[in-house]
């Protein structure tokens, strides 16, 4: 892991001048209508911190799941421009559709929380939001739920629309997005004095998801 | 400290949130997320030992003002939008624009706090700006 001054070292900026607006920039990115500073903005990604192709050899050793894998590679292509959105939403929905109609055998409660589908938004494509900081790149992934939002909706084996408990539609609803990415994506990487949200303490009964912390650590 | 090494992966959680507080999709749970970290780096009493954010120290304040910034200047629009309109049934709860006040009186001391590092104090006017900015065009 990285310490304070090593963290300092990817921050900083060659003109002291420029450091804080640049610093700025970084922060708020393209959404910022700031032309000025672009470039030193941009030389500074923070936390493109590693290529696609290694952090794709970690997901590997983490997992053998196929479906997720499926998914990894598909956002990965996405990410560096070589699969549009919508090539993306159906590789993805279609890795993850076999494994949701099993999981509708499993006693009702928590039993899509603990769906690969519901994983792939707290393991996968948050990961994959954490560790990418251009604007092309979150562009891509944003577009990608506009497209998983507009499939066909999942039918179960007897024909009906597939839902969760609470009446959530596969795909259009975008199930688990909100809460897994809230959880994982924003408080599991929180330094501790900031996750105590109303939203973590309604989650603490469910157990850790203990794989995305391993492999942040492990990418840091 | 090992939360810094943290900041970039959560920063940029953070801007993907706000991009889409700001476009209002898929989004739903992120008013929440960001009254939170507004909650916790501009509404406290810093003056009051009983509150342990009185405590914070510089690494704190480094973690803090970046997520604040993202939320403010990438949804800042949507924020004030809430904040000036009367209607409680969208979701948005308590965004009130006596909040969106103290935030900016917060971040127009924090500018020029000589605890803080010159980044820290930079981030802080700079938000304070686009805020001011953000006003002016909603009059405009």
């Amino acid at each position: 892991l990285c310490d304070r001054r090593t963290h300092r070292s990817i921050l900083t900026f060659p003109g002291p001048a420029l450091r804080t607006s640049a610093r700025y920039c970084s922060i708020v990115g393209s959404s910022l209508s700031c032309t000025h500073h672009r470039s030193s903005a941009s030389a500074t990604s923070v936390a493109n911190m590693e290529s696609v192709q290694s952090y794709m050899e970690k997901v590997r050793e983490h997992t053998e799941d196929p479906d997720h894998l499926r998914a990894n590679e598909a956002l990965a292509s996405l990410v560096e421009g070589e699969a549009s959105p919508t090539d993306t939403a159906k590789i993805i929905t279609t890795a993850y559709a076999s494994s949701l109609r099993s999981d509708r055998s499993a006693p009702k409660g928590d039993r899509w929380y603990h769906s690969k589908f519901h994983e792939f938004w707290g393991r996968i494509f948050s990961d994959f939001v954490r560790h990418h900081s251009s604007g092309e790149a979150q562009e891509r992934l944003i577009n990608l739920l506009v497209e998983i939002s507009r499939q066909p909706d999942l039918r179960w084996e007897d024909g009906s629309v597939a839902t969760t408990d609470a009446g959530q539609v596969y795909w259009r609803d975008l199930p688990g997005w909100e809460f897994h990415f809230t959880d994982e994506g924003l408080r599991e990487s929180s330094p501790d004095f900031l996750r105590v949200s109303p939203l973590t303490a309604a989650s603490q009964t469910s157990p850790p998801l203990v794989y995305s912390r391993r492999l942040f650590l492990q990418t840091v | 400290v090992k939360y810094l090494a943290q900041l970039p992966f959560l920063l940029n959680a953070t801007r993907f949130a706000a991009t889409l507080l700001q476009r209002g999709e898929f989004a739903s749970a992120f008013p929440t997320e960001a009254s939170f970290i507004l909650h916790m780096a501009l509404e406290h009493s810093y003056d009051e030992h009983s509150n342990y954010l009185a405590q914070v120290d510089d690494d704190e304040w480094e973690a803090l003002l970046p997520l604040v910034a993202a939320w403010l200047t990438i949804a800042g629009e949507a924020i004030y939008s809430h904040c000036v309109s009367d209607d409680e049934s969208d979701g948005w709860g308590t965004w009130e624009v006596q909040r969106w006040e103290e935030w900016k009186k917060q971040l127009e001391k924090f500018a020029k706090r000589d605890d803080f590092n010159e980044e820290c104090r930079g981030i802080a006017a700079q938000t304070l700006g686009k805020m001011i900015e953000i006003e002016a065009g909603h009059r405009g």
